[in-house]
């Protein structure tokens, strides 16, 4: 979505040209019981000129879907006795399981402080720890630890801006 | 032709097929009884125009292919009677029943057979759509057999764990056991079309790409916030190619709820080719008419599923949506948003058409 309705609040070169309170109604459109049910929230920002020509292609999707599938087959040996499929159908009792248990106690302030500064709800809670769950299991490691956490913790959205 | 007494004496046939109700096949036994008196044709069990137009290709396809259609009192049940039938998917099962009843064919379709597919005047069979419901309600029903369009034979194989047989012709479908054998097992052959744009073609982005990696992986949402022209709607169009293939149980469950387009065919709204069954998940782009889908009628025939487990839909302007068609997302409790699953009891009652 864009974060306005003429779509430029926030960005680095345009101004936005809305008027006062609109940016706050379009976004209040959106409401506060399905943001809470996003998992990763990500600001696409404009691209600049340089990285806009340069020469530097990304990876391709292949590369990419190669971990993703790596990643899912981690899972399928997981959740093997479970009905979920993915890390973002596990239960509480599986998020208490794989997801609590395997996290690092280094990691544990990091999850107490941001579980109080974004004013995240139960179910985010829950939410951060399953993404936390994925990107470990992308990196191929049982424990989760603190990197795993604090990239999960970044996808929430912040509050109201 | 056989005398009257010995046809009262037969009592009314009957074959198994299936119907759908919602995304889930449901068995229905087709009766046929023929008595005496004025020749007459009759379908009960809440057919819909179809099913009731079935009599014109039942009867020819009948007698084209060698048979004779008796000229009695036919009545056909369709049981449960109170499960409303659609489409000409019923064709078959009733032509058999009625080749049963009027002792033209041995009766051996007992309770272990089932029947499927739209008949054309000539008596070949043709294409049905729903065949993956109708396979896999007979596993669930303990169906040892399920016989299909030969057609669609590929999509049928796709479940494990029944056979599945490919008929050409009624005339094949109605005889000897012994042929069955012939067009046996084809090996199923689960597409994989990756659709959409390639990762690489987006520059820049990094950390978006590495986002939808993370979503791709663990099967969680993305909302992608950004001003326009930014690549957000681009990055969406890659999420299709990052996924992983679904497994069979996957692809099954996803094509049920999407209906047909398991094996997709040219008109089919979902891309890639040939009969083969999917493995791509399917991406939907609600636009702003989506309100309009959501709350649709209540048979409609292509009930909006947004986010069905496996499947990926993005929208690109949610905030531009009629408040009640995001709202609309989770609008049954628990939501999908949440649970990866949208329920629904919305086209309960429709059937492919």
């Amino acid at each position: 979505m864009n974060p306005c309705p003429c779509g430029y609040y926030g960005d680095s070169l345009r101004s936005c040209s809305c008027p006062d309170g609109a940016v706050s109604r379009y976004q209040r459109r959106v409401s506060g019981p399905l943001m809470d049910r996003l998992d990763l929230f990500v600001d696409v920002p404009r691209v600049e000129f340089n990285e806009l020509t340069g020469d530097t292609t990304g990876e391709s999707s292949a590369t990419v879907r190669a971990r993703v599938i790596a990643a899912r087959e981690r899972q399928a040996f997981r959740l093997k006795d479970s009905p979920a499929i993915t890390n973002s159908e596990m239960g509480p009792l599986e998020v208490r399981k794989y997801c609590q248990e395997p996290l690092v106690p280094a990691a544990q302030p990091l999850l107490a402080t941001a579980m109080e500064q974004l004013g995240m709800s139960a179910r985010a809670f829950h939410r951060v720890l399953k993404v936390a769950r994925t990107i470990a299991d992308l990196a191929d490691s049982d424990p989760i630890e603190t990197v795993h956490l604090a990239e999960a913790i970044q996808y929430r959205r912040r509050g109201a801006d | 032709m056989t005398n009257e007494d010995a046809l009262s004496e037969r009592g009314p046939a009957f074959v198994r097929t299936g119907a759908l109700r919602g995304i889930e096949g449901l068995p229905i036994d087709v009766e046929v009884d023929i008595g005496s008196g004025l020749p007459a044709f009759n379908i009960v069990g809440l057919p819909d125009a179809a099913v009731q137009e079935a009599r014109e290709r039942v009867r020819a396809a009948i007698r084209n292919s060698g048979f004779e259609f008796p000229l009695r009192r036919i009545t056909v049940n369709l049981a449960p009677a109170d499960v409303r039938k659609e489409g000409p998917v019923y064709d078959l099962p009733i032509a058999v029943a009625v080749l049963v009843a009027s002792g033209q064919v041995p009766n051996r379709f007992g309770r272990d057979v089932a029947l499927f597919g739209e008949l054309s005047l000539d008596g070949r069979l043709r294409h049905g759509a729903g065949v993956l419901p109708f396979v896999a309600m007979c596993l669930a029903q303990g169906i040892g057999t399920a016989i299909v369009p030969a057609e669609d034979l590929r999509e049928a194989s796709v479940v494990p764990g029944i056979r599945v047989l490919g008929m050409e012709t009624l005339a094949q479908a109605a005889l000897d056991p012994a042929t069955w054998a012939v067009l046996d097992e084809a090996t199923p052959r689960i597409a994989s079309t990756v659709q959409g744009h390639d990762l690489a073609v987006v520059q820049g982005q990094e950390h978006v790409k590495r986002a939808l990696e993370v979503a791709a992986a663990g099967g969680h949402n993305v909302m992608m916030q950004g001003p326009p022209g930014s690549g957000k709607t681009l990055l969406a169009r890659a999420m299709p190619g990052l996924l992983a293939p679904l497994s069979p149980a996957e692809a099954i469950e996803v094509s049920r709820s999407t209906r047909w387009p398991v094996c997709s065919r040219a008109t089919s709204r979902c891309s890639g080719s040939g009969r083969s069954a999917l493995r791509t998940t399917p991406s939907r782009t609600p636009a702003s008419s989506v309100g309009g889908r959501t709350s649709g009628r209540a048979r409609s025939r292509w009930p909006t599923v947004w986010s069905s487990f496996s499947t990926s839909s993005r929208s690109s302007a949610l905030p531009r949506l009629r408040r009640s068609a995001s709202r609309s997302r989770r609008v049954r409790s628990p939501s999908p948003a949440h649970e990866g699953r949208y329920r629904s009891r919305r086209g309960s009652s429709s059937s492919p058409q």
